[in-house]
């Protein structure tokens, strides 16, 4: 691999995605991640959406990493991971509370092994707390983070977002972030450490902003649908087709267009609707005067008018018009990918690097399947 | 004490919540961060509930930085920002569609004043493809992710995630893209451009879905992993909604899970569903999350009503399987807040020149040797134009001009 952390080596001692998928990013940076699969087997593997005998899932948290699997708790188990403790620059932790340490690889084992390391623990609800003893997954820190308590129709009940990636995910995103403080606290100090972090800070934070809002109110934020609670308009449209077409004005700028595009002039300046702010508190009288003019025209004109116009606008895809959109297309931010399990779904890294670009990602492999490879290598 | 970006300075052109988070971040972990506003301010200061007439939403994404306003239209007021570039370790900026270059102030104009800068860009469907020159907000961005989805019921209205999801992976990408550049120049003294488009954010973010489409021999949606499972509202207890799996704590094998289920169906009085043969055969897909389980709300509410939640989590926790209660902001974040939110750290409470005591969400994570710290509220607009004017080593007169001229404010 390239990428700027090419050199980094890294040990995915996870399970299911938080970590695992970490090790994943950080190899699609460059770095090397080897999967230190349990005899147990990661529950990703048999379950959900099945392709090649394997979880999908299993295989979306595993890619950019060579597998050995290893019983830990083995003397020949402990030998092979001590050795891969000393190779490592990070490892990777986000299995249930204290299980790494009561089998001798908790950070200060590992410490001992290999002082240079940066452990990174990401636990369910954190280390200490009423919570701490749960184990977690997506749904679950949804619902106890308020982060589902948000979404919903109005007037309905709160929604949990109904596939397992986005809290997962940000967690995954929380751990990759550390590890890299992790490695220039480093080249300062010359020194590993141990970076604590938890699935509900993640999905805390992704919350900031709705937080931001509940510390002025103190009540509970309303149910809106598909609107927005500081922007108006920024909502859902019905088409004539009965499509949804979204249109935001997040900038005064974008209502100036909004307006002209719907050919609504007339109230761009009205005293009701002039700022975001009056916008906000008369969306009741607002909305229905853009619904009238969105209703009137299908969403492919819609679509080729607000090209023209400049106006913020997007559809709501599925997966098929995801893998047939034109500049997703264009750009290759998906593309087939050939593996063990037969075909995957490869995606363009997130991150344009003009200098150190990182290459396509590799796909999962099956686990153990380079346990010589890594065994030859740690002699 | 190291901090872990002690020593680097960051300019930051950005503005509203993903730009302004990242950059959040680093100033916790110590880096200085120099928020260069227009004459009116970032946007997010005229957004969003008040307190004191200080917008909430700014206050929350904007502490650990100083402020400048400097008008990035007049050519004085581009000499500034390239004076201020010449120090730093990283620039960032969001204006969407190309708009830095046009302002002169991409990363070519950029590097040629400082080439070993780490600049990152942020936009909404980056710099190449066909919609490279439009913008979309956070509920574009969503649909288009395939987020909407998996909201709301088919036909009906569309529901949006409620909180900002775009903008919160897209700053947690650009964030771990800057460090990295950071760590690479390092090791090799070379600075280079980050790009984040906010879209191709949330395709990475969305790997399991994208990925159980691939080329699957079977479409399962047994639990947890099927795309279009049902979880959304939960179950009903005597005291709120639950969300659990018995399931989801695998690894053990499936007769674990089988035992777990088993287990499950008596304490909850259900035993004699054991017989019946539609369970038989639906089987595990019918505890807790997943299409069939949704088919036994009805039935396992029942079952629910006259136990708590808390109880019900308990319960669960106790033979194997996962869930929480779906809590709401007043009980996690009201008040006291919520003894776990407590024992994270993940809101810390500072002080605020203006707005008073304010309560924001910390970095969430905390490091060993180098802790990350809050030292300073999030600034007013051009509190600090004269200290960062004189830190580039112009005089008082030059400083006067700039602000008569309405170059700087």
């Amino acid at each position: 691999m390239s990428g700027p952390l090419e050199g980094i080596k890294v040990l995915d001692a996870g399970a299911f995605t938080v970590g695992p998928a970490a090790c994943s990013l950080l190899g699609l940076m460059g770095a090397q991640a080897i999967r230190i699969e349990p005899p147990t087997l990661d529950g990703l593997l048999f379950v959900g959406t099945i392709a090649g005998g394997t979880g999908t899932s299993y295989i979306s948290s595993h890619y950019n990493k060579k597998s050995i699997m290893l019983d830990l708790r083995s003397p020949l188990g402990k030998e092979i991971g001590t050795k891969l403790v000393k190779w490592a620059d990070v490892l990777v932790n986000n299995r249930r509370l204290g299980a790494l340490d009561r089998i001798g690889f908790g950070y200060n084992d590992l410490a001992k092994m290999n002082p240079r390391i940066i452990y990174i623990e990401s636990t369910s609800y954190g280390a200490t707390g009423p919570w701490s003893k749960y184990a977690a997954a997506d749904h679950f820190v949804q619902a106890a983070s308020g982060f589902a308590s948000v979404n919903g129709k109005e007037g309905g009940e709160a929604e949990i977002l109904r596939y397992a990636t986005n809290a997962d995910y940000t967690a995954t995103l929380i751990i990759l972030n550390a590890a890299i403080a992790g490695l220039i606290a480093r080249q300062k100090t010359g020194k590993g450490q141990r970076i604590d972090t938890s699935h509900l800070q993640g999905t805390i934070a992704v919350q900031t902003s709705r937080l931001a809002e509940f510390f002025i109110s103190g009540k509970n934020p309303a149910l809106m649908g598909s609107v927005s609670s500081r922007v108006a308009p920024s909502e859902a449209f019905r088409t004539q087709d009965n499509k949804y077409i979204n249109i935001s004005a997040d900038r005064e700028e974008y209502w100036h267009k909004i307006c002209k595009a719907l050919e609504l002039e007339n109230i761009q300046d009205d005293p009701r609707f002039s700022t975001n702010e009056k916008r906000l508190k008369n969306r009741k009288e607002l909305v229905p005067l853009i619904q009238e003019k969105v209703g009137d025209k299908p969403a492919y004109w819609w679509m080729l008018h607000f090209d023209r116009c400049g106006v913020p606008y997007g559809f709501n895809y599925d997966y098929v018009d995801l893998i047939r959109d034109p500049h997703i297309n264009e750009n290759k931010w998906l593309y087939d990918m050939d593996s063990s399990y037969g075909m995957l779904k490869g995606y363009a890294s997130p991150w344009e690097f003009s200098r150190t670009p990182s290459e396509e990602m590799t796909p999962t492999v099956k686990y153990d399947c380079d346990r010589d490879e890594i065994l030859a290598m740690l002699e | 004490m190291t901090e872990v970006l002690g020593g680097i300075k960051v300019i930051d052109l950005t503005e509203e919540i993903s730009g302004p988070l990242c950059s959040m971040y680093l100033g916790d972990m110590g880096a200085e961060v120099i928020k260069v506003e227009s004459l009116e301010g970032d946007w997010a200061r005229h957004i969003g509930p008040r307190i004191k007439g200080e917008s909430n939403l700014f206050i929350c994404h904007n502490r650990n930085k100083k402020s400048i306003a400097v008008d990035l239209t007049k050519p004085e007021g581009r000499q500034v920002v390239y004076d201020l570039v010449k120090g730093a370790g990283v620039f960032l900026e969001s204006f969407d569609a190309g708009g830095a270059a046009r302002l002169g102030v991409g990363y070519e104009d950029i590097k040629r004043i400082n080439h070993n800068i780490v600049y990152c860009s942020i936009s909404s469907f980056g710099e190449t493809g066909c919609y490279k020159d439009r913008h979309a907000s956070e509920l574009e961005l969503q649909g288009l992710a395939g987020y909407i989805q998996f909201l709301g019921e088919p036909g009906e209205e569309p529901v949006r995630v409620g909180s900002d999801v775009v903008e919160a992976s897209s700053a947690f990408h650009a964030l771990s893209g800057i460090l990295a550049a950071l760590y690479y120049r390092g090791k090799t003294g070379d600075g280079q451009k980050v790009g984040i488009a906010k879209l191709r954010s949330m395709i990475q973010m969305g790997a399991h879905w994208i990925q159980a489409f691939c080329n699957p021999d079977t479409y399962g949606g047994w639990y947890l992993t099927g795309p279009y499972d049902h979880a959304e509202h939960g179950y009903k207890t005597k005291d709120g909604s639950i969300v659990f799996s018995v399931l989801a704590r695998a690894g053990k094998g499936i007769e674990a899970a089988l035992e777990s289920w088993v287990e499950f169906l008596k304490r909850v009085g259900l035993g004699e569903l054991l017989e019946d043969p539609w369970f038989k055969y639906k089987g595990l897909r019918a505890i807790g999350l997943g299409r069939d389980a949704q088919e036994m709300k009805g039935l396992f509410e029942t079952y629910f009503l006259d136990k708590t939640s808390d109880e019900m989590i308990t319960m669960i926790d106790e033979i194997g399987g996962m869930g929480s209660a779906i809590y709401d902001y007043e009980t996690l974040y009201g008040g006291a807040m919520h003894p776990q939110i407590q024992a994270v750290g993940a809101i810390q409470e500072m002080e605020h020149p203006v707005a008073g005591k304010v309560k924001v969400t910390a970095l969430p994570w905390t490091m060993s040797d180098t802790p990350s710290q809050i030292k300073s509220a999030a600034p007013a607009l051009g509190q600090h134009t004269d200290e960062i004017l004189a830190g580039i080593g112009y005089k008082e007169d030059r400083i006067k001009k700039l602000r008569k001229s309405k170059i700087v404010a």
